[in-house]
């Protein structure tokens, strides 16, 4: 994928973590270049979630680095984060597998909870622009609701507001669509494709293969803390060359 | 008659009295004992412990004790008034009652939502005063009415020290009067008609706790009963209110 602006989105070298003695992740690279989406696949317990954790410091990795727009953000073997985590978090969104809405506020305080307090933005901006994310995200009738009272299609649209208004460089979905049930996944696949076709640099991890075809352009498959193998999603999604990754592609796929 | 009505003006000051101690001790309790919760859920261990330690003893000790202590064990250092010695004494009990009950309801904090509150780039004490505090009003208003129930009944322990408190008061009219019954039996009247207001409040705190969770208010109820009510016999027994505590 060509750069335009020179500097990758995000870049992240060597992240290592390890849980007591378990090794998690063994030094995991990628560069995202700005506008691109990857899709991050492999067998559970290969530390897609961890990896995709540790890149807005969720997870302090014991070792790497973070570049965001070719700005050092996280030197870990100094352990110093040159800049702020704060001051990451504001640039890289994260979307999570069971929306963590806060239950205690609105949809709408949820969207403008952080604008405000993180941000800055006046009460009046905050508002403006979260009913603006939830019209987008198709909500506009639900804005007054809590989380209780939504779907988990509904709630995940929430989530994605949420994480908008903060305007990030780039987000990052840590399986957005496994708690949510099939009929209302599509709703949220739609929004991620809208953001996606946007031009939004994303990095999700997914088990949605039609999906990853579709939105991704390079796919990284993940297998025990390493990178097995990372290339242009039409390859690897439809005709990998790796017998592993061939077995899980058509595991997921309904193929046995 | 006369005598019954006569005694009941004269009671309304100690009932006053009464009310404020209640009123300071939860006022200084209650954030106490939030801080406790807070501090107990820490990460630091050393934070844990001490306050483990300070919310056992103030939990051990008789609230009688602690009022001794206060009262008459400070006057080598710092002379206090009863006010303030009753503030203090009853304000540290309280927070060591509460102190449980804000742990388990900020643990109860779903983890996800502190996480994605950081994910969106919340400081800590946002996440406190924004986050995790509505949480815990939410959850722990009814249990901790229950504990200010308490502090009310024990401000009678101020009798002890002296204070013309509603029990001081009823107390002081049977002597000088001779007839012990009919004031005692008015100051009960008192503290059964504050409590019985407060309970009333506790149950209309359940029932926003079932609608803001969304939870059926008898479970509610009935989990409460089992799990604060454990620890409320428990508290009636160090103040030794088990037999006045009237259970709804």
């Amino acid at each position: 994928m060509t750069n335009p602006d020179g500097a990758p989105a995000l870049s992240a070298k060597n992240i290592c973590k390890s849980f007591g003695d378990k090794k998690i992740l063994r030094g995991i690279s990628v560069d995202v270049a700005k506008g691109e989406h990857i899709a991050i696949i492999g067998p559970s317990g290969s530390g897609k979630s961890t990896f995709i954790r540790c890149l807005n410091l969720l997870e302090m990795p014991d070792n790497g680095t973070l570049r965001l727009d070719g700005q050092q953000v996280l030197d870990a073997e100094l352990k110093t984060p040159t800049r702020s985590v704060r001051s990451l978090r504001k640039r890289v969104g994260m979307v999570f597998q069971s929306f963590n809405l806060f239950s205690t506020h609105t949809a709408l305080e949820n969207v403008s909870l952080a604008q405000r307090l993180a941000l800055g933005r006046t009460r009046d901006e905050s508002s403006t622009r979260s009913e603006e994310l939830l019209k987008r995200v198709g909500l506009k009738d639900h804005m007054d609701k809590r989380p209780g009272q939504l779907s988990g299609g509904q709630q995940q649209r929430v989530a994605i507001a949420r994480t908008l208004a903060m305007d990030p460089e780039v987000i990052l979905f840590d399986e957005p669509t496994s708690a949510i049930d099939p009929e209302m996944r599509v709703e949220v696949l739609k929004v991620m494709t809208e953001l996606a076709e946007g031009g939004m640099t994303m990095m999700m991890v997914t088990h949605e293969i039609e999906f990853a075809k579709q939105a991704a352009d390079r796919v990284m498959f993940l297998a025990d803390g390493e990178v097995m193998e990372m290339g242009p999603s039409g390859q690897i999604l439809t005709d990998p060359e790796n017998e592993r990754i061939r077995r899980f592609v058509n595991a997921l796929s309904g193929v046995i | 008659m006369q005598f019954v009505l006569d005694t009941l003006v004269e009671l309304i000051p100690g009932l006053w009295v009464s009310i404020q101690m209640a009123a300071v001790a939860i006022a200084v309790g209650i954030p106490l004992g939030f801080g406790a919760g807070l501090a107990l859920n820490s990460p630091s261990k050393a934070l844990r412990w001490i306050t483990i330690t300070l919310v056992e003893i103030f939990r051990g000790f008789p609230a009688l004790l602690t009022l001794y202590l206060v009262y008459f064990g400070l006057t080598n250092i710092v002379t206090l008034g009863r006010f303030t010695a009753v503030m203090i004494a009853f304000g540290v009990t309280t927070a060591a009652y509460t102190a449980e009950i804000f742990r388990a309801s900020i643990a109860s904090v779903p983890k996800g939502q502190i996480e994605a509150a950081q994910s969106v780039a919340l400081s800590r004490g946002q996440i406190t005063s924004r986050i995790i505090l509505p949480h815990v009003l939410n959850i722990a208003v009814p249990p901790i009415i229950g504990i200010a129930i308490i502090t009310f009944q024990g401000t009678a322990l101020a009798y002890a020290i002296g204070a013309r408190e509603l029990l001081g008061t009823a107390y002081s009219i049977g002597m000088i009067q001779f007839r012990v019954l009919e004031p005692l039996l008015l100051a009960a009247l008192l503290y059964l008609l504050v409590t019985s207001l407060m309970a009333w409040l506790e149950i209309l705190a359940e029932r926003r706790v079932a609608r803001l969770t969304g939870t059926n208010g008898n479970r509610v109820r009935a989990r409460r009963r089992n799990r604060v009510g454990r620890q409320l016999r428990r508290d009636d027994r160090a103040l030794g209110l088990a037999e006045a505590r009237i259970t709804p």
